[in-house]
């Protein structure tokens, strides 16, 4: 015991003067770099959707340390062009597809695909920067959705910093949060030949008598103002939260008081920014061997419409890809800064304002701008431009005026560089707030391993984003393996691992990929054209509402940009008493629970007995339109093939690998005498589950092969393990 | 590992075997003393509240809108002219009630008792409760510390709410009916955890339920310490999930051994806090489900849609729930037999930035929310007429906040104060309680052509400053419950900062004209 005490502080303490990048690299990567199954388990539960015998073993053999550098190489397993394949091939057999295709589409690739961790980190991603199919604009959208699903996943192991900027010019982003063809403020000026009299046109240019400004008007159609939505939560979600941080996530406090990291007036001032884009318009482009066309302007003054659908026997799903590649901006509509108010964020020099201004110091050349001066009504002390000025102090005759209808090209393309670098610069600084690097650090840790990460591991990660040793800020290959290899994620359970507050809840939606991954679970569905589900729905739940009927989660379906739950949430009672968050639990309670347990039944006894209920043996033929649990998986198992004359051992062999599998060693109790059942040393779960199998659990029920007793058996006992308090925790 | 939770599910479960859970009805007698005790010092038998959330930022100021000529016609301008799906589909605005229709127009607004109010033309259910007495609206109430004004907000003399225009922090402090950031619990729960017998005498049933999953609002701690949280149900025929294929009773001994290694398992200390806890969610489920179900669907107490043709969508259905759930727990013959109960039902979906509008004709967008709230409202209240439960249940609205007056092309961004509904036999309806603003950007006492106070001020896009405090309406409510002043001090620990007359707000011209209320809404609820 008291060794144990002192390994933990002790390996703490070596770590923060080890710095981060070294952490691993020498003495404490051979102590956990080849662990047991019940530690390679516990580590493949928090780096893929679930521990297999075979990865378990492959670990053993090659190590940790290994095994997370050949996933960073596997090459990304992606939606969209299966997605685009399956609308053709649907179509064409008189279907259509959505997004239940879609969601089936990522149960399989979370359950089978090799890249695991890739995928793990983007299904984390996604609960970050979350763009939901819950919106009316997206809802009908699956190769949409596939398609964000892909940009998590490619960008997994790549820069933060461009997901940020793929994220902020996707078509499906901006739908999700409302800055599709987001237009700048513009108030029409009326002039006159002087301060009284009839309004002239302020273009007029007479020398004589030059207009001036006497008025303003809002335009026909009334006041159109930037919309806040993603300005808002880009910095409050995605990057910079709302209150400054130490790089172990603890608020910087001045007297005493918590610090914003933004005003209202820099969402407004961002918002702005973030004007001008819209659908790209590409032409006619060839998807899956078939041409979908589409007609352009050359340089648009207004925004190009929405991309077509390629209608294959009557049905549409086939899209053009301008509907999910990034936008571009129509120099028309966006915001060139005009007003003297910079856009800052805390701790950075007053020097490089952001956004629309990033250029007025030292990019007079495409300062854009118009004649019709304009100002956010809301940004006290900005002053008014005179007619004879489209930036402050910059005169209109010296400037492109990239309101225009008549650039040319060449002039169209700097102002569309003058957009793109708006929204560059702004990301820039986002980005390199000191904040961001602790609030991604965070949410991975949070994800993957732990609710309640102390602050010196936030720090430690954090540390990597800042800088993953070669000086690149944002590398989120160096971010997971910093999470993931930090040793208050890898300290065996035995050595303190099991401390209160350890680990984290398990999200409901990975109990069922789960069980279907580490116990071999397979589709039954054989359609050549790749399609397999896995899902059986029941109860509450139909096709195209699984899995979030039971498990309050989908797949790129969160409820709000908030995701599925808080980061902050604090049970009420025990969990908040010890002031630990709970994220999870903000969707586990009375109702949930059950409705778990029941669709977990559902997917485990799919196909075994006549009405899937697991009374009987498996149905032959297997279902074909959902997962089941072949036989040879279960009698593979450890104890897992002796009929109706298993032995205790055999009974301690099949609950230890479940154990492995499922809870990576850490259920409780022990099974210290096969002889008795029920004596004293048989104990905790490990106890209660010996006791039931010994004492019989489901009986022959006349089955006419011995063995499918058994396979019951192990049917039961894994809806047991799956619904109960102990797997709910991961260690 | 002994603590409490612990302790608590074991003593709730004292009354159940292993295999046949049901024999709490046992214990009954005892927590009625208990029971009797309690209730003897506050009004009334039963009371409930039911919290409708309108989760997203509700653009309240197009549910109630000004109906004289000329405050209408400065809402026309401030929400960039009448929506015309034809010629202005920026537009917000809705024709004043009797105007005549124009083609690409919304129908014209529903007239309110008095002329000088009228409701959305889709939610005209609202105004018929509102003229028969039975709906009180309560205008330009949001999130505050303590009273504010442009001026004392600009120079930062006062105390701003956190984080104003965020979803999550503004739905947070709405709960927690306190501008306290960091406040784990809602008023809701803190409410009932002060006036509500608590489960273990009401039959296993905690004095706050949800029909929307775990809600903040209804969290709570006891006296003693003990946590309250809500109990979770579906809107499904029975409300409360129950375990498949573990029946307890079933004469199956296989099924009956997994059931008692279920529970085992359920029933285990953990030294973990989240596994504990999940075991105890589990426990209070096993244990309440089957028999609360049986409670709500036993034909004895009556059809299950309560003689009300309830309409096709979310809320109601929640809202069906609801009064189902009051129907078995309102009277000393009802299963449950609880004196206070808080509900909580969400309609989601009005963060409307974008197709706040989207036709003149159809309800669509805010429209569609607008119709599915005014409908469903009709109903329960309808539901509470069938069963005589009008005057002890209260309903009331609140939401994330308005949302900004002008458009952003065609949807509104965040903003602050906002317009929230009462309603139930206990309102003293057919009134608009507040200072309901007037209608133009950028309102600012003491700027060149200065409001008067009444006018309300706001930020230039139509951001309202409220005039009341979320406070204040909560108390208003918690006070109808029976809670004490003192036990108000405490739930709401800010509501003295809107007294009148007290400390640096003495100074009327400094005050803000919201001040005039007390601790609560005065004539909003009855005793």
């Amino acid at each position: 015991m008291t060794s144990r005490l002192l390994l933990a502080p002790l390996l703490l303490l070596l770590c923060s003067a080890a710095g981060a990048q070294s952490l691993f690299s020498d003495s404490f990567e051979p102590m956990f770099d080849r662990p047991d199954d019940a530690e390679a388990a516990r580590f493949l539960n928090t780096a893929s959707f679930g521990a297999t015998r075979q990865e378990i073993n492959r670990i053993r053999a090659t190590g940790v340390y290994s095994w997370i550098h050949r996933q960073f190489a596997l090459p990304p397993t992606l939606a969209r062009p299966f997605m685009e394949s399956l609308a053709v091939s649907e179509n064409l057999a008189g279907r259509s597809i959505g997004q239940t295709q879609r969601v089936q589409r990522w149960v399989d690739t979370a359950v089978t695909a090799p890249d695991q961790l890739r995928q793990r980190v983007a299904f984390a991603l996604g609960q970050l920067i979350v763009v939901s199919d819950r919106a009316d604009s997206l809802s009908g959208e699956a190769i949409m959705m596939a398609e964000w699903n892909d940009l998590l996943v490619r960008n997994a192991f790549g820069n933060y910093r461009t997901l940020l900027g793929q994220a902020s010019r996707s078509p499906m982003m901006a739908n999700y949060l409302t800055y599709l063809r987001n237009r700048k403020f513009e108030l029409t000026p009326q002039c006159a030949r002087n301060t009284v009299g009839t309004p002239v046109s302020c273009t007029s240019s007479s020398a004589a008598q030059p207009p001036v400004i006497v008025a303003y008007q809002l335009p026909s159609g009334g006041a159109r103002v930037p919309d806040e939505n993603y300005a808002r939560e880009l910095m409050q979600l995605f990057t910079i939260g709302l209150i400054e941080r130490n790089l172990d996530f603890s608020p910087i406090l001045v007297d005493g008081q918590p610090v914003s990291t933004y005003t209202q007036e820099m969402i407004v001032t961002l918002a702005r920014v973030l004007t001008g884009f819209a659908y790209s318009c590409s032409g006619d482009r060839q998807v899956q061997g078939r041409t979908i066309s589409r007609t352009c302007a050359v340089n648009p003054t207004s925004f190009p419409g929405t991309p077509g659908r390629l209608v294959i026997n009557g049905r549409s799903d086939l899209v053009h890809p301008d509907l999910y590649e990034p936008m571009t901006c129509v120099p028309r509509f966006h915001d060139t800064g005009r007003d003297r108010v910079g856009f800052q964020l805390p701790g950075m020099e007053a020097s490089a304002p952001v956004g629309a201004q990033i250029q007025l110091g030292a990019g007079e050349t495409i300062p854009g701008g118009t004649p019709a001066a304009s100002k956010p009504l809301e940004l006290a002390g900005s002053v008014m431009l005179t007619l004879a000025e489209v930036s402050p102090g910059l005169a209109r005759t010296d400037a492109l005026n990239c309101d225009s209808g008549t650039l040319t090209t060449a002039q169209y393309a700097q102002c569309r560089q003058y957009c793109d670098n708006s929204l560059d610069a702004a990301l820039d600084l986002l980005f390199a707030e000191p904040n961001t690097a602790v609030m991604v650090s965070r949410h991975l840790i949070q994800r993957l391993v732990s609710s309640n990460p102390s602050p010196q591991y936030i720090e430690r990660v954090a540390q990597v984003f800042v800088d993953n040793g070669a000086g690149v800020r944002g590398d989120l290959k160096a971010v997971v393996y910093a999470v993931l290899q930090d040793v208050e994620a890898r300290r065996p359970l035995a050595q303190g691992g099991f401390a209160i507050g350890s680990g984290r809840t398990v999200e409901p939606l990975l109990k069922p990929l789960q069980l279907w991954r580490s116990i071999g679970a397979v589709s039954g569905d054989t359609d050549a054209n790749g399609y397999r589900r896995w899902a059986r729905t029941t109860g509450p739940c139909s096709p195209g509402n699984w899995p979030q009927c039971a498990y309050q989660q989908r797949p790129l379906g969160a409820e709000s940009v908030f995701n599925f739950f808080e980061p902050d949430y604090a049970q009420p009672g025990a969990i908040s008493d010890l002031d630990l968050v709970s994220p999870e639990f903000q969707i586990i309670n009375e109702n949930t629970t059950m409705l778990v347990a029941n669709d977990l039944y559902a997917q485990i006894c799919s196909g075994w007995g006549s009405s899937n209920n697991c009374h009987g043996a498996l149905v032959s033929p297997v279902p074909g339109d959902r997962a089941h649990f072949p036989a040879q998986a279960l009698d593979a198992l450890p104890g897992g093939n002796c009929g109706t004359s298993c032995s205790a051992a055999q009974d301690a062999a099949l609950i230890g690998e479940l154990d492995i599998l499922l809870l990576g060693g850490s259920m409780s109790g022990a099974i210290g005498n096969l002889a008795d059942p029920g004596a004293a040393a048989n104990h905790g779960m490990r106890g209660t589950l010996f006791r039931l199998l010994r004492e019989g659990i489901s009986g022959s029920m006349g089955q006419a092969e011995a063995q499918d007793a058994r396979r019951r058996e192990i049917l039961y006992l894994l809806h047991l393990i799956a619904v109960s308090p102990e797997f709910n925790t991961r260690r | 590992m002994t603590n409490r939770t612990d302790s608590r599910r074991r003593f709730l479960q004292a009354g159940c075997s292993l295999l046949a859970c049901g024999g709490v009805s046992a214990l009954l007698p005892q927590f009625n003393l208990i029971g009797s005790a309690l209730a003897g010092s506050l009004p009334g038998g039963y009371r409930a509240l039911v919290c409708i959330y309108l989760g997203g930022g509700n653009d309240s100021w197009n549910l109630l809108l000004p109906n004289s000529a000329e405050e209408h016609a400065l809402y026309v301008t401030a929400r960039n002219g009448l929506y015309n799906a034809l010629n202005n589909r920026g537009g917000l605005a809705v024709p004043r009630a009797g105007s005549a229709s124009v083609d690409g127009q919304l129908p014209a607004a529903v007239a309110l008792n008095g002329g000088q109010f009228a409701v959305n033309p889709f939610a005209p259910e609202l105004a018929t409760l509102y003229n028969q007495n039975r709906l009180a609206f309560v205008a330009n109430v949001g999130t505050l510390v303590e009273p504010i004004t442009r001026a004392t907000y600009s120079d930062r003399s006062r105390l701003r709410p956190p984080q104003l225009f965020s979803h999550n922090d503004q739905t947070r402090l709405w709960h927690a009916g306190t501008s306290a950031s960091n406040s784990q619990s809602g008023w809701g729960g803190q409410l009932a955890a002060t006036v509500a017998l608590p489960g273990a005498s009401t039959a296993g049933v905690p004095p706050v339920i949800s029909i929307s999953g775990q809600s903040r609002y209804l969290l709570g701690t006891l006296p003693g310490g003990q946590p309250l949280s809500p109990l979770v149900l579906s809107t499904s025929n029975r409300p409360a999930t129950e375990l498949g294929n573990y029946s307890g009773t079933n004469a199956n001994q296989f099924h009956a051994a997994r059931r008692a290694a279920l529970e085992e398992l359920v029933n285990a200390a953990s030294p973990h806090p989240f596994t504990q806890e999940y075991g105890d969610i589990m426990g209070r489920s096993l244990d309440l489900s089957v028999r609360l179900n049986n409670y709500i669907s036993d034909p004895a107490v009556g059809d299950a849609d309560l003689g009300v043709a309830w309409p096709d969508s979310g809320l109601a259905r929640q809202l069906r729930t609801v009064a189902r759930m009051i129907r078995i727990s309102r009277g000393s013959g009802s299963a449950i037999n609880a004196n206070r109960q808080v509900f909580f039902v969400n309609q989601g979906g009005y963060d409307t930035h974008d197709d706040q509008i989207s036709s003149a004709t159809e309800a669509l967008g805010h429209h569609r929310l607008l119709q599915q709230l005014s409908q469903a409202v009709a109903a329960f209240n309808q539901a509470m007429d069938n069963i005589s439960a009008q005057d002890d249940v209260t309903a009331f609205s609140m939401s994330d906040f308005a949302r900004t007056i002008n458009s952003n092309g065609s949807g509104t961004d965040h903003a602050w104060g906002s317009v929230q509904f009462v309603t139930g036999g206990a309102v003293n309806g057919g009134t608009v309680y507040g200072r309901y603003p007037r209608m133009s950007l950028d309102n600012q006492l003491g700027a060149s052509g200065a409001v008067a106070p009444e006018q309300g001020e706001c930020f230039s896009r139509g951001q309202f400053l409220p005039t009341i405090a979320v406070d204040q309406y909560a108390a208003t409510m918690a006070q109808w419950m029976g809670v004490d002043t003192s036990a108000l001090a405490t739930i709401f620990p800010n509501l003295d900062n809107f007294r009148a007359g007290i400390g640096v707000y003495a100074n009327a011209a400094a005050t803000p004209p919201f001040a005039y209320f007390d601790h609560r809404i005065p004539g909003l609820l009855g005793a």
